[in-house]
């Protein structure tokens, strides 16, 4: 039994991709017998010690975030509280996620120096070129420079770990997420309007997301198949220039626009549509196109990132991130998208992906780095010094001020002086009766 | 043939040697003193079924004869010679008695695909030879930018720095009182005009449209007019230190960021053109009287914002014109300077030079360490909406 920390400044109540995947990884390996708990900043009025499903317990702890939901990277501003959390809950291994989370990224460093091993994910990818991935990929480098493993959700994005962060590629693993497939089932008989041929699109509506391209497409695709039916779900900062297009071209009895849709309803706009269109330009592993085929879409996609290792071919088409060559691949859907198997596309999904997998997967991973040695200090300072010349010498000085605090904090606060924790009983999970928990299943 | 003797083996073709084979499988796995149970060696019963005339004694001498052979000498795939114990041929591992046996090979493992929807018989950690194929490095070995292209680039930031010298020196001329308040009114007025007519030349335009541009010509010089004395007390109060320095970071601002490709499309201000008005207020308020602070103001947006629209309609059809007038520009301003000081001539020639014909080595210099980075994660060129 392995007692796991799972660190991210991304979790509920904020929804998204990768606190989804923290969740569920959570519970499945809570499932398998570890003990799993969670630490994330606080939100607005969420903080403090929290259970979830099954006592999954969450830390939110008392830093405030300074911009887009990310701490302020003070380096020793997290070490107390931080080593308090570990040492009373007995951890073996701190898993951070997701790159631009630089929570997650401090208090990997100081997991490190407090002797726990360390497992880094990365959710997305990053190009070399732009400004802004200099910075965060030094950074990235110096944070990974002594994590003991690593894991990518997709092929492509093992590559670009391991040039970001110059990791050895054998201490990446690839492990894709995965998708709870009995929140979408496929159902044909609800789609609506009837008649004609939906194309269901639900993202953010940003740069990122391709919504340039769909600008594009929709007017062409509406004029060449007059049986053609959009539905567009999602809000963002383009949402305005899909609008103004359809106001121009005419289309606003042939396009749906939804706004925001929230995650318990996505399920129901996904089962209108016969083919599910994504055109976004960059993604490491698009969860989006997953749910739609495990709803029974045929999904037509651009073929950037991880997205082509994703799906089989008889699941999706995919075009080349250019109107033109998404309208081709559409015109070849449209006919067939009556015609799609959705039962069959489930039950395909349903064993492709899921979470089990995926906790399983990470914990032959953690069996793994369990067994290897810890780092004696003079190899972390080789490791510092990898950084290169100067920064390096900075990040030696970072590292022995970690030491010395440490070393500080255990006059003050030694192990014997912390409070026990409240442990969840385990027998819940199996008779939920018995603890007042009535389930009441309706269909 | 009797079926007693025949043992499990069987090769897989189907032939007459086959058949002999299992014979002397089957008569090797028996028992060697029991000669009774010899049978008769299929060939040898065939030819005595063709020529009946040979003897039944005969036949039964062959065939022990060739029993005691030991057929088996050599392996026919390579050659190996079987020694006595032995029970397979070493090199092609093919059972002694079993010659014409397929080799089995060894089940091939299925092979590794870049694909995430099937769990595949390797390790998550597994690498490819394909691994980072699909990342292109390009490390420029080629020896980057012409150095003469490049010296001809650097014709449009030499005529900045012109500009710049030539304002501060016409500013400097009116602050000592060395030149006519008169004699300057009509010397930029006169350098007004010529810029239109040069613009309105080189654009080629209708009368109407020259008038028009006459008259909101004029009706800027009024504005102006009529706010001078304002722009003359808003920065008074400032030391004289703080204006100098003000105006060396807003005239670094503007050399720095001015758009030398002239991409914008001059209905906005750019940032450089805002930094150029600060400069010009902040000098301002060091004049005496208000018709010097209208010539300066009005100078500089001359010099600073309406230059570069006539300077880009030039530069398209005229460009040796232009090279020509910033050469004689430069000497001019240079040779003009070493009435002042030689210090300043000598610094104005030294930035030139510098610019001129030290940066581009250094570029061409900075070249060898590009190294860019492109692979399958990066952002496809797409025409965006705003």
């Amino acid at each position: 039994m392995v007692n796991i920390c799972l660190i991210c400044d991304f979790f509920y109540p904020r929804l998204g991709g990768v606190e989804m995947h923290i969740f569920q990884l959570g519970l499945c390996l809570m499932e398998r017998g570890h003990k799993v708990i969670i630490i994330t900043h606080k939100y607005d009025n969420r903080a403090g010690v929290r259970y979830m499903t099954n006592g999954l317990k969450v830390y939110y702890c008392p830093f405030v975030p300074a911009h887009e939901q990310v701490v302020l990277f003070t380096y020793m501003g997290s070490l107390a509280l931080l080593r308090q959390i570990l040492l009373r809950e007995e951890i073996h291994v701190v898993h951070s996620h997701a790159a631009t989370s630089f929570f997650g990224g401090e208090l990997l460093l100081h997991a490190k120096s407090l002797g726990y091993k360390t497992v880094f994910t990365d959710h997305s990818l990053f190009a070399f070129n732009d400004a802004a991935s200099f910075h965060v990929n030094k950074i990235l480098k110096f944070i990974l420079s002594e994590v003991d493993h690593a894991v990518s959700v997709s092929h492509i994005s093992k590559e670009n770990l391991s040039m970001r962060a110059s990791l050895d590629p054998r201490n990446i693993s690839v492990i894709p997420n995965a998708v709870d497939c009995s929140r979408f089932k496929p159902d044909p008989s609800k789609r609506y309007p009837l008649n004609t041929v939906n194309i269901v699109v639900i993202s953010r509506l940003t740069f990122r997301k391709g919504v340039d391209l769909l600008v594009d497409v929709v007017p062409t695709i509406c004029k060449r198949f007059p049986q053609v039916y959009f539905i567009i779900g999602g809000d963002g900062p383009k949402k305005k220039i899909i609008e103004e297009s359809i106001r121009k071209h005419g289309l606003t009895d042939r396009v749906e626009m939804l706004g925001s849709v929230p995650g318990h309803k996505v399920r129901e706009v996904l089962v209108r549509g016969h083919i599910f269109l994504n055109t976004s330009l960059t993604e490491a592993f698009c969860i989006a196109i997953v749910e739609a085929a495990s709803c029974g879409l045929f999904v037509v996609s651009t073929n950037v990132g991880g997205v082509v290792e994703v799906l089989p071919k008889n699941m999706v088409n995919f075009a080349k991130p250019d109107p033109d060559d998404i309208c081709e691949k559409l015109a070849v859907a449209i006919p067939i998208a009556k015609n799609v198997p959705s039962h069959q596309y489930h039950e395909q999904v349903a064993k492709m992906y899921s979470w089990h997998m995926v906790a399983e997967r990470t914990e032959t991973v953690y069996n793994k780095i369990l067994s290897s040695p810890y780092p004696s200090i003079l190899g972390r300072i080789k490791a510092c010094q990898s950084n290169g010349p100067i920064f390096g010498l900075y990040l030696l000085i970072l590292l022995i001020i970690d030491y010395i605090a440490i070393f500080i904090l255990d006059l003050i606060f030694p192990f014997r002086n912390l409070s026990k924790p409240l442990k969840f009983n385990p027998e819940y999970r199996v008779n939920k009766e018995k603890f007042g928990d009535h389930q009441f299943k309706v269909n | 043939m009797n079926n007693q003797y025949i043992t499990k083996i069987v090769s897989k073709e189907e032939d007459d040697y086959d058949e002999e084979l299992r014979f002397w499988i089957s008569i090797k796995s028996t028992n060697q003193n029991d000669h009774n149970k010899v049978q008769h060696h299929p060939r040898t019963m065939k030819f005595c079924q063709t020529h009946s005339l040979i003897k039944k004694s005969t036949i039964k001498k062959m065939s022990i004869i060739l029993i005691f052979m030991d057929y088996f000498k050599y392996c026919p795939w390579d050659g190996y010679r079987f020694s006595e114990n032995d029970v397979q041929c070493f090199i092609c591992r093919r059972p002694k008695y079993q010659l014409t046996s397929y080799i089995q090979e060894e089940q091939e493992q299925k092979k590794w695909e870049k694909i995430l929807y099937e769990k595949q018989p390797y390790d998550d950690n597994y690498i490819d030879e394909t691994f980072l194929q699909s990342v292109q490095k390009q490390d420029n070995t080629n020896n980057g930018p012409d150095y003469k292209q490049l010296i001809s680039k650097t014709s449009d930031l030499i005529f900045a720095v012109n500009c710049v010298v030539f304002y501060l020196l016409s500013y400097f001329l009116m602050l000592h009182d060395m030149v006519n308040d008169q004699l300057q009114l009509y010397f930029w007025l006169a350098a007004a005009i010529t810029c239109l007519i040069m613009f309105s030349v080189v654009k080629k335009m209708k009368t109407l449209e020259i008038l028009s541009n006459f008259k909101s010509i004029g009706i800027y010089i009024s504005i102006l007019l009529l706010f001078a004395p304002v722009m003359q007390t808003v920065n008074q109060t400032y030391a004289d230190n703080t204006i100098y320095v003000l105006t060396s970071v807003a005239i670094l601002i503007y050399i720095f960021l001015k758009d030398y490709d002239y991409e914008k499309d001059f209905t906005e201000l750019d940032v450089s053109q805002w930094a150029s008005l600060v400069f010009s207020s902040l000098l301002a308020s060091r004049l005496h009287n208000e018709l010097q602070v209208f010539l300066m103001i009005f100078a500089s947006n001359l010099l600073f914002i309406f230059v570069p629209i006539l300077q880009r309609s030039i530069k398209q059809k005229y460009n040796s014109v232009f090279r020509v007038i910033n050469l004689i520009s430069t000497i001019g301003l240079g040779l003009s300077l070493l009435f002042f000081s030689y210090f300043l001539a000598l610094l104005f020639f030294g930035c030139v030079f510098f610019i001129t014909f030290v940066s581009p080595l250094q570029i061409i210099w900075l070249y060898q360490y590009k190294n860019t980075i492109r692979g399958p994660w990066d952002l496809p060129n797409v025409k965006q909406y705003d």
